[in-house]
Formats: C-alpha cells, structure tokens, sequence
C-alpha cells in the first residue's frame, strides 16, 4: 500500500436502508458501473435493494460518501437450497487491498447465515485473480466453469460456499426426479453477472 | 442522456440513418475491402456474438435483406430505385453477401438442429430478418457462377483490373462457392464430395490471406447505427472486432474441424469404442471446436437412419462384453415368441426381447452421453455430472436384464450388463474429476483429496475390467483350438481392446494414487500452505467436492468425511501429524509414492506397447501417442518430485522439514498433460 492510499481505519459499515434510497443508490450505481463496460439498468439495483436491502452493506467515510458496497439476495433455488448470491461488490480504487471488500463480504455473509441460509454462491471471472482470492480465502470454492458466461464472451467460475451440512443432497421438494438434461438449462442471467473488484 | 446508460443515444448532431450510398459503383480494391471485412465479422458471430455486433453492422447486407426479399432479384443494393443495370464490381460484392447471408442461414440450421446453448455457444438470433432461407441455394450458386465467369472471361480481362486484384477476387468468390455447398451437405446425402470440398474450401482462405493486402477498407459500409433498427430489446452494444489474420485463422480452423468430422461416419460404423476416442481428440483440439463444426459431429453420430446411431449402442456392448457371443447372434431376432402357453418360448427369442428392453431403457442416457461429449468443454463436465447418475441409476435394471439372461444363456460373461454399464459410470465419474483438473477447478490444496478419489475411481475400473478379460482370453482361447478363425480374431482384438484399457486404468489408478500422496507429503513438509478459510469447514468443503458423486448409490461412492479424511491424512493433521516416529512415516510415504509414479510408468509405456489398434484408437493414432507421451512425461516429472522429496526426506531424518526444499504448482498451459497436475519440487 502507497503512504498516498487513504486509510480505512475510519470508514464505517452500514447496512442499506431503503428509507435513504435517494441518498445512497445514486452512488452505489456510480460506484459499481463505473467498473462494468455495460451497467446495469435501474431496475437492476431495485430488484436487489427492494427485496434484499438488508443484504446490501455499504462501507462509507467520515463525510458519508460511498467507499465500497456489497448487493446480494438470498431466496430458494430451484435445486432445494436455500441459497444467497452476492450479485454485485465495489470498492473505490484508491482504497482496495485494505480489507474493505473481504469485510463487506463478511457482513452479507454473515447476514445470510444469520437467515439460515443453506449455501452462498456467485460467479467471478476466471482471470480475476483478485476476486478469486478473496473468496477463495474466506472459504468458497470453484464449483464449475461457465464457458462465456459474460456478454462480453468471458468465462466464469461459479464459487459456492457451503453453510450447512446436508445441501449438497438437498431436493427441490416438488421435483424430486431431475428430468435428464433440466438442471443447467437458463442457469445463466444475464442480469446478474457482472463482478468486479478490487486489488 | 448518458451513452453509457443508453447506448442507443443519437449524440448531438448524429443521424439514425448512416449515409452511405449503396448505388455508388465500387472499386475492386474496396469489394475486396469489404469482403475481408465481412469475413471478421462472421468470424465473431462463429465465435458467438449475435449477429447485431458484427455482419449486421453491414450497409450493404441490411440493404439486401430488409425490407425481406420474396426472389432473389429483390435482394439487390438498389431497391426501390428503378432497375438499372448494375456495374459488375458491385454485382460481385452482392453475389458474395448473398452466398455469405445463406451460409450463416446453413449454419444456424445446422446449430440448432442438435443441442447448443444460445449465446453460451452460439448465438441464433436474426431480429425477425429471414437469411434468404426461402431463397434457392441454387440460385445464388449460379450468381456467383456467373460473377466468376465473367471475372476470368474475355469481358472481365477487357476491365480495367490488375490480375492481382482479379485473383483476389476469384478466390473470395470461389471460397464462398465451395463454403456454401460443404455447408449445404448434410448426414442424409452422399458425403464422399464433402471432404475435397472442405479442402479446397480451406486452401481459398490461405489464397484470400495472401492478397489481403490489395484490399481497400471501406469503413463507412459498416454502421453500429443499425443496431438501432434491429428488432430487438437489447441495447445496442459494442462491435466485436477480429483482425484480418484472427479471422483467417479461426475460419481455417472451422473448416479443418469440420472436414475432420466427417470421418465420424466410417467410424461410427466400425467401432464404438473407436467413435468415442475420435470424439474425445475431436473435443480436445484446442482452441475448442466451434459451435457449427461440433454440430456438424454431433449430427454424423445421430443422423441417418436410427438404426445407424442404435447400432453404435450394440457395437458398444459387443466391443465390451459380447464379443462372439450367442446373446447378440442376429439369428435371435429372427425368431418368433410362442404364442401358446403351452409351448415354451425358445431362448434365443427371450433373449432377443432382454437384450431389446434393455437396449430401450438405456437408449436415451446412452444418447445424453454422445450428446454431452458434443458441447464445449465446460458444459462437457457439467452435463458428465448428470449423465453419471443415470448411469449410476440403471445398474439397478441391468442386475434385472442380467438375470434374466443368466439362465438363457450360459456361456456368457456374469452380470454383463452391470459390467458394461458400471464400467461407463466409472469412466463418466474419472473424466469429471479429470477434466476438474483441466478446468483448475481444485485448488492445490484439494489436490491430495482428488487424486485419492481419482485413484479409488480408476481402480475401481481395472476391476471390472479383469473381470471381463480372463473370460474373454478363455473365448479366444476356445475359438483358436477349434481353428474358428474369424472369430478368434475378432474376440482377440477385445482381448486386446481391454488388456489396452486395464493398463490405462492402472496407470491412470496408481499416477493418482502417487499425486495424492506425493501432495500429502508436502502438506506434513509445510511445503504447501492450506488456507485458513474462515467461513468454511473441512466436511462442508468435502460434501460440496463430492455433490456429483454424493446421489450415487453403486460404489465407489464417496466415504464419510471421517474416513475420507483419514485417507486424506495418514499422519494426521498436516500442522500436528501424530506419527510415533515421523521422519520414518514421512520417508516410508515417500518410498510408496516414488513406487507407485515407476509402477505407473510401466503401465502406461506397455499400454504405448500394444499400440493405438489395441486400444481402438486407430482412427486418431497421432492424437492418442502424444496423449501417451504427455503421460509419460507427467510421470517422468512426478518421479523426479518424488525422489527429490525422498532423498530430501532421507538426508534430513530427525526433522519433519527439509529446509531446502521449495515447492511450484505448474500453471495451466505448462503442464505436460492437461489431466495430471505435478508439482515441481526444487531442492
């Protein structure tokens, strides 16, 4: 880290309040297109902010400005788990490799397990070194490769961290017999699959 | 408006319409221009962007489909204007993007004829614009015919054009010809023309790539503009550019896969087990196959008629299990049921009927497994992971079928339908675990638990193939006493096809079980950091590793983590290894590991011994030897971290860690072997 880098000693970590949408979404779209070459639509952050605000943790300065930011949801999939998936993380460039997004992390995680959820999962792609580490540091691992998975024709690792025992072998409850070829049909969204990150 | 939020935003000043004239005559250098630059971007759309980022970015192909052309003449440069004649360049550089717009129609057909996934592979959409599909190819081949006539005829000589960029020219007009009939070619028709077709197609392209450089870029016949006209609810996005040389070389590459499938049609009709190596070393190429050219593969394994593909099933039980035997006779199927209570049904006949019910249960997984080893690598893992399973689940039914054919035929393998299907569930567990490593799914300190699984796997599969060999050596042994010529050689040649696979399943088992303890060792030698990962713990970690394996029923199936975890750590913790005497336990595990890679070099040099017939890989003999080698060489890597570790081990008794000693994973791409990830430990 440069002398230059400003310290995150002081940042504070908060949870996102719907009630300060006009306050902090502007900057969170800032924040987190500012590192996609194609942003998200509007709705994009509603669906996730609406349903899920209290998955989403903000890391902010003395003055209140957005510094990093974490967006995910949590619901049941369609395999039987009750899955969360971190959808989006941000940190400002000039205060990564402090620490700053593994904690944002930390918190949504903490927040699913706190919601008893089964498994957390999301896809990064596969030269995103850093964004690998991170995970792979707190405990996720690479469960499968997606060839082209992003628009722009990257591949992608799906990570999957495991809270419970008992997911691996969880069934959805209506289906019990997976039809032969059902399960990895429209796996993909394109809505939610960009992630970038930090140094 | 902010561009980046909609990029469809007219930007001050900007028009919707581009404003290039189609009309405008054209020289020969810019149709050569132009021409190049299609071919970039039909490149990009082989290669997966949908047509709106890359051909439909064209002027003059938006002009020839839209408003959708009835006829062919409709489909011209100046519609609605009142027909003129045409000045021959611009006529040439039609009748190139009418062949060009009913290739990528050929294609389209051919993807979505066979299982694809949209945008993942391959992207179909035409934004409700028809590719002349209702056109006659016929039509446009004469078009180009006659483009082509006059470019080398008297009237085209009397033209004022270099013979340079006449040639460049011809050969463009005459790559779209022959690209447009291999591509009109399918499963259905003779296929003997298809082969010089594809050549000569390939060879167009080194002629195009040579005279490039006579091109003149025309930039303004292409404009992302007219994105904004498609019909569609994406925002436009941005075009995908390839050079020149990119698109020649994947173009090249497209045609040699597709001209190499198409010797999946003599194979398919030998040899089941040969159809299955041709299609591994077909999935393996890398770059990996395109959407089309795989396609192309996938539709000469099913096509034809659906005998053609059932009979690939049969030849894959006959290659295994019923080599010359009375259960497959043909005659059994000539042979009526009774139909009276009274007189009991002949043999053949009921084991004709087992062997028919039994074919038809397995009919559709054995399809999923051909259709599986058609997608692109990734997917190929992923979809193994199902196909496993129902494989896993039909042992149950072949124990039933088994039976039945147990008191009808008695001079026949035991259990050989079991056999052969559990023997494809091992192969199907092996390569996930296998290509997992490809993928650098497994982290290095995943790597012990892995191989350990690999080895218990592959294992697993040399058991079952000495349970086929001794009774299939007794046949051969049977028919050359009794001077039955044609059959002796037919169940050598199994004898031989499974002395091939026991080898590779040996070295493959033991290779495994070096690698995992080599890695285990170098855990108990803190040679190897294991993360701490906070949010994770060891059984979770192993109960998501073996999600695939975890909903079998038939063994192996994973152990309980206690047990899993025991294999895993023979001392113990690898920070508290509990060994009365460690530096012997360490030494004795390096002695085991360093026995096992030279045990699997054996294996694996007997197996480059009986040779790629023996193994029914004589189809795709360069690609299987350089397999062998690359194993080979795996080993000969492995072996020298073994004995540099146990020498080290040796050298240093007394102290569980050898201070020397520094350990590097090998990246992806320097692996001798995509499969075998071997640490290179330095001393």
């Amino acid at each position: 880290m440069s002398d230059a880098a400003p310290a995150s000693a002081d940042l504070r970590y908060e949870q996102y309040d719907g009630t300060k949408e006009a306050e902090f979404l502007p900057a969170i779209r800032q924040l987190i297109s500012k590192d996609l070459s194609e942003p998200y639509s509007i709705y994009v952050y509603r669906y996730f902010l609406y349903q899920w605000g209290n998955l989403c943790y903000m890391a902010l300065d003395a003055s209140n400005k957005l510094i990093g930011v974490v967006v995910s949801k949590l619901e049941d999939h369609r395999s039987g788990t009750f899955r969360g998936y971190i959808a989006m993380l941000a940190v400002q460039e000039g205060y990564r490799g402090q620490g700053i997004a593994t904690r944002l992390v930390k918190m949504a995680i903490d927040a699913m397990a706190a919601r008893d959820a089964d498994e957390v999962v999301l896809e990064t792609e596969v030269t995103n070194t850093a964004s690998l580490k991170l995970y792979e540091r707190l405990g996720f691992l690479r469960s499968k490769r997606l060839h082209r998975y992003y628009l722009n024709g990257n591949t992608a690792f799906r990570l999957v961290l495991y809270l419970k025992e008992g997911t691996a072998v969880k069934m959805p409850q209506l289906l019990q017999q997976q039809a032969l070829c059902g399960d990895e049909h429209g796996a993909q969204n394109p809505l939610l699959v960009n992630h970038d990150l930090v140094h | 408006m902010d561009p980046k939020m909609d990029s469809g935003v007219l930007q001050p000043g900007e028009t919707l319409e581009h404003d290039y004239d189609l009309q405008k005559d054209l020289l020969p250098e810019e149709v050569v221009g132009i021409m190049d630059q299609l071919l970039c971007y039909e490149t990009a759309w082989h290669e997966g962007y949908p047509l709106s980022q890359n051909l439909f970015t064209s002027v003059h192909l938006d002009r020839l489909l839209w408003p959708e052309p009835r006829i062919l003449e409709e489909a011209s440069f100046d519609r609605g204007k009142p027909a003129s004649p045409m000045a021959m360049m611009n006529r040439i550089l039609r009748a190139y993007c009418l062949a060009l717009i009913k290739c990528c129609d050929r294609v389209i057909q051919t993807v979505t004829s066979r299982d694809y996934y949209e945008e993942e592979d391959f992207s179909t959409h035409t934004y409700n614009r028809s590719l002349l599909t209702q056109i006659d190819e016929a039509e446009i081949q004469q078009e180009l015919s006659h483009c082509w006539e006059w470019l080398v005829g008297e009237l085209g000589t009397q033209y004022n054009i270099s013979n340079d960029l006449r040639r460049a020219l011809e050969s463009r007009l005459g790559f779209r010809q022959t690209l447009l009939s291999a591509m009109h070619q399918d499963a259905t028709e003779p296929l003997n023309a298809l082969d010089p077709l594809w050549r000569v197609t390939a060879t167009f392209l080194g002629d195009m790539k040579s005279n490039h450089t006579l091109g003149q870029p025309v930039p303004e016949a292409f404009s992302p503009k007219l994105q904004r006209r498609l019909a569609s609810t994406v925002p436009p996005r941005p075009v995908v550019e390839y050079t020149f040389d990119e698109a020649i070389q994947k173009m090249t590459l497209l045609c040699e896969h597709s001209l190499e499938t198409i010797q999946a049609i003599d194979i398919r009709s030998s040899s089941a087990a040969g159809l299955l190596s041709f299609t591994w070393a077909f999935a393996s190429h890398k770059p990996q196959p395109l959407a089309y050219p795989r396609a192309l593969l996938a539709s000469f394994i099913f096509g034809g008629p659906p005998e053609a593909f059932s009979s690939v099933l049969q030849r894959d039980l006959e290659e295994l299990v019923f080599t010359e035997d009375t259960v497959l006779d043909p005659l059994n199927w000539t042979i009526e049921m009774s139909r009276s209570s009274l007189i009991p049904h002949d043999p053949r006949a009921l084991i004709a009927k087992t062997i028919d019910d039994f074919l038809a249960r397995i009919s559709q997984c054995y399809a999923y497994l051909w259709s599986t080893l058609c997608q692109n690598r990734c997917r190929i893992r992923r979809m193994l992971c199902h196909s496993l399973r129902e494989f896993d689940h039909l042992m149950a039914d072949a124990e039933i079928f088994d039976n039945e054919l147990h008191d009808l035929s008695k001079d026949t393998l035991s259990n050989p339908l079991m056999t052969w299907t559990y023997y494809h569930k091992l192969r199907q567990v092996e390569w996930v675990v296998q290509l997992g490593f490809e993928q650098e799914i497994y982290q290095p300190d995943e790597l012990v638990g892995m191989y350990w699984w690999l080895s218990q796997i592959a294992s697993s599969r040399y058991t079952v193939l000495e349970h086929i060999l001794p009774f299939t050596r007794r046949r051969h042994a049977r028919f050359a006493k009794k001077k039955q010529l044609r059959e002796a050689s037919s169940v050598g040649r199994t004898v031989d096809y499974v002395d091939a696979m026991v080898k590779e399943a040996k070295g493959t088992a033991l290779l495994a079980g070096c690698l995992s303890t080599l890695y285990a060792l170098l855990h108990y030698l803190k040679l190897l950091p294991v993360p701490e990962r906070p949010y994770s713990a060891p059984a979770l970690r192993y109960e998501l590793r073996m999600k695939p394996f975890l909903l079998t029923v038939e063994p192996p199936t994973p152990p309980p983590f206690e047990e899993y975890r025991q294999k895993t750590h023979p001392l113990g913790d690898y920070d508290q290894p509990s060994s009365d005497n460690l530096s012997r336990s360490l030494k004795a595990m390096a002695a085991d590991a360093d026995d096992a890679v030279k045990m699997a070099k054996a294996e694996f040099a007997a197996l480059k011994k009986l040779g790629a017939k023996a193994a029914r890989c004589e189809a795709v003999e360069d690609a299987w030897k350089k397999n062998i080698a690359s194993m080979l060489s795996s080993c000969v890597a492995a072996g020298i971290a073994t004995s540099t570790v146990k020498a080290a081990c040796s050298a240093h008794s007394g102290i569980s860690r050898p201070p020397s000693l520094k350990v590097e994973m090998p990246e992806a791409w320097k692996r001798y072997h995509d499969w075998w990830v071997v640490p290179k430990v330095i001393n």
